[in-house]
């Protein structure tokens, strides 16, 4: 399903301060994997992160997701992959905090080409948040919530227009163990699912709950 | 799309506002600055375009008779001058003259008189038994909205004209207005226009305009000041040499002895030039206040847009990263700078209007004209694109999980 071959991403490039954050990598990752891609800060594991996401473009090699070579698409596709494919979730959440847990959870749909019923995109939305034990809380404002019920938020959200991939930058990043391991589980539940499940930290704990590691330093792939 | 943008700009509504304030005053400033720059641009457009180099200045004391005579050898342009007596106040012995001056249309097209209370006299939507006026400061209890009955003197100090007036505005001291006693070898534009002040002069003086007075029926006793005589391009420089005598004869007879125009003006070449000079460098005395206006609006834009698109970018990007479109953020960002604009042209408008009305702020020159309009609408498209700029280069050059690291 994802398929990087020779991927390089440079910052400055040609200039003297040239710095490769992506170095000539290559990846494939199938569907129904549960992947965590490790590295200490500043390895590049983001980076890779960012292109799998579709967030950031990359100088050398080629990216293909589903057939598609990414390297050839618009912006337009590639928010389109971002809605359908790619389910993300982060560090911090990224929730809009004036927002009630289930509006937080529907939002995706606005950006969906498939015109959803709102009546049907509330029950998908409540069906996710009772899966993750999180409908008692649909109304409830974000700002209310505490980290590991916001990043449960965060994963309906994500996984709320059923893409085939959920990516995570350090989903327990900000938690506590015993929180860190209810959001494991919530990943493992979607990776039951059928979903590609990637998870990027530097946790090993983490890491290791996963069926494959990735290792990821100085900019290059290892396994 | 639009509720996201609704709720983003009521989310952030205490930024918004304090945006609208900073883009208000930047937009007072510059429409301050505009309006004089306007004035003195007014003032010499009005006369460069009334004159060329056989062009003659005219005094004043003229009959319509001679007016009309002169129409046959060029175009005139003058004021009207009418002298009359409040109706109410003509029997009494402290009854005082009251001067109505009809400027020329070509004139007040430029240049506008500008007003401490009141409309437009075009606006104020008068009958056609009344003419709409607008007066000085005077010290006999005539003001704005009144409507008043002056007696006009028939040229024969006898027999009188009763007409009503309408008072649409009250005049703004010490401002010029159109109107010359005569010419001078070192005359320039603004040399044709006099400062007015009830206070200093103890004159009322009613001012209209040509079209309005024409509402009057039948031959009404005026005369003529402040002329500019533009004479045909057919007459030869003969001819025209001929006019002027027979001018400063006429003058001569009617103001005992004195004529305006002798031995002052060969051409008008030498006032046109000295009035060019003296425009460009009255120009040149603006730099500094363009360049230091020019810097607060360019720091007004920047910190504004650094603002905004701080406090915007975030929840934006949260949207990207599920599937919002770039140029659909960037379009939002946009759309939000554009309100802020139009509230803040909202408010710089009703500011104008209060300062124009009640005068609250002494000798500041706010005119709400098509200039002054075209500026601040284009500082307010300059930050609306400068928005969308810096937007789409942040978006360019930052993934949106950079973008919330740094902000979140």
């Amino acid at each position: 399903m994802i398929k990087i071959e020779g991927v390089s991403k440079i910052y400055n490039l040609g200039k003297q301060n040239e710095f490769y954050a992506l170095n000539n990598a290559s990846l494939e990752i199938d569907n129904g994997e549960l992947v965590a891609i490790v590295g200490k800060s500043g390895a590049g594991k983001s980076t890779l992160m960012h292109i799998i996401a579709c967030i950031d473009d990359y100088e050398k090699g080629k990216y293909t997701l589903g057939g598609q070579d990414v390297g050839k698409l618009g912006d337009s596709e590639k928010s389109l992959i971002r809605n359908q494919w790619i389910g993300i979730v982060l560090q911090d959440f990224a929730l809009l905090e004036r927002y009630s847990v289930l509006e937080n959870v529907m939002i995706p749909f606005y950006f969906s080409p498939n015109k959803v019923k709102r009546s049907e995109q509330k029950k998908r939305a409540m069906e996710l948040l009772k899966e993750l034990s999180m409908e008692h809380l649909c109304n409830q404002k974000v700002n209310k919530l505490s980290g590991g019920q916001k990043q449960r938020v965060a994963i309906a959200r994500a996984m709320i227009t059923e893409p085939k991939i959920l990516l995570a930058d350090e989903p327990t990043g900000a938690l506590d163990e015993k929180t860190s391991e209810e959001i494991m589980n919530a990943m493992r539940l979607m990776n039951k699912k059928g979903v590609t499940v990637i998870i990027v930290t530097h946790d090993m704990s983490v890491a290791n709950q996963c069926e494959r590691i990735i290792e990821i330093k100085d900019g290059c792939i290892y396994e | 799309m639009i509720r996201f943008i609704f709720s983003e700009y009521i989310d952030k509504m205490w930024i918004h506002l304090f945006i609208i304030c900073i883009l208000t005053s930047a937009m007072l400033a510059g429409g301050t600055f505009v309006g004089e720059l306007s004035t003195k641009g007014s003032m010499y457009n009005a006369v460069m375009d009334s004159i060329d180099g056989r062009s003659l200045l005219l005094g004043y004391n003229y009959e319509s008779e001679m007016i009309d005579r002169l129409k046959d050898y060029g175009k005139v342009i003058s004021n009207e001058v009418y002298f009359a007596v409040d109706k109410s106040q003509e029997e009494s012995e402290r009854r005082k003259i009251i001067r109505i001056k009809a400027c020329p249309d070509e004139i007040m097209g430029y240049v506008h008189p500008r007003l401490d209370v009141g409309e437009d006299i075009e606006n104020c939507g008068v009958d056609e038994n009344t003419i709409a006026v607008y007066i000085s400061y005077n010290n006999i209890g005539i003001d704005i909205g009144d409507t008043i009955v002056l007696s006009i003197d028939m040229g024969d100090g006898v027999n009188k004209k009763d007409v009503k007036f309408y008072i649409a505005g009250v005049l703004s001291e010490g401002q010029k207005l159109y109107g010359f006693d005569g010419a001078s070898r070192d005359m320039i534009y603004t040399d044709l226009f006099r400062t007015y002040s009830y206070a200093q002069l103890g004159e009322i003086l009613i001012i209209t305009t040509q079209k309005e007075m024409e509402k009057l029926e039948g031959n009404i006793y005026h005369e003529y000041d402040s002329g500019i005589l533009t004479f045909d391009e057919k007459l030869t420089d003969t001819e025209v040499n001929n006019i002027k005598k027979e001018i400063v004869e006429y003058e001569r007879e009617r103001n005992n002895g004195i004529s305006f125009i002798e031995n002052v003006f060969p051409t008008m070449d030498n006032f046109i030039s000295d009035s060019k000079d003296m425009f460009y460098i009255e120009l040149k005395k603006y730099i500094p206040m363009i360049v230091t206006i020019c810097t607060i609006s360019l720091v007004c834009m920047v910190g504004i847009i650094s603002i905004k698109t701080d406090m915007s970018l975030k929840s934006y990007t949260i949207f990207r990263l599920l599937g919002m479109k770039g140029r659909n953020i960037i379009l939002c960002n946009g759309i939000e700078m554009l309100i802020n604009i139009i509230c803040a042209l909202i408010l710089f408008v009703s500011m104008a209007t209060v300062q124009n009305v009640y005068g609250i702020v002494d000798k500041i020159n706010l005119r709400i004209d098509m200039v002054t309009l075209i500026s601040v609408c284009v500082f307010g498209v300059l930050v609306v694109v400068s928005n969308i700029i810096v937007s789409a280069i942040i978006l360019r050059n930052n993934t949106p999980v950079h973008i919330l690291k740094k902000r979140i």
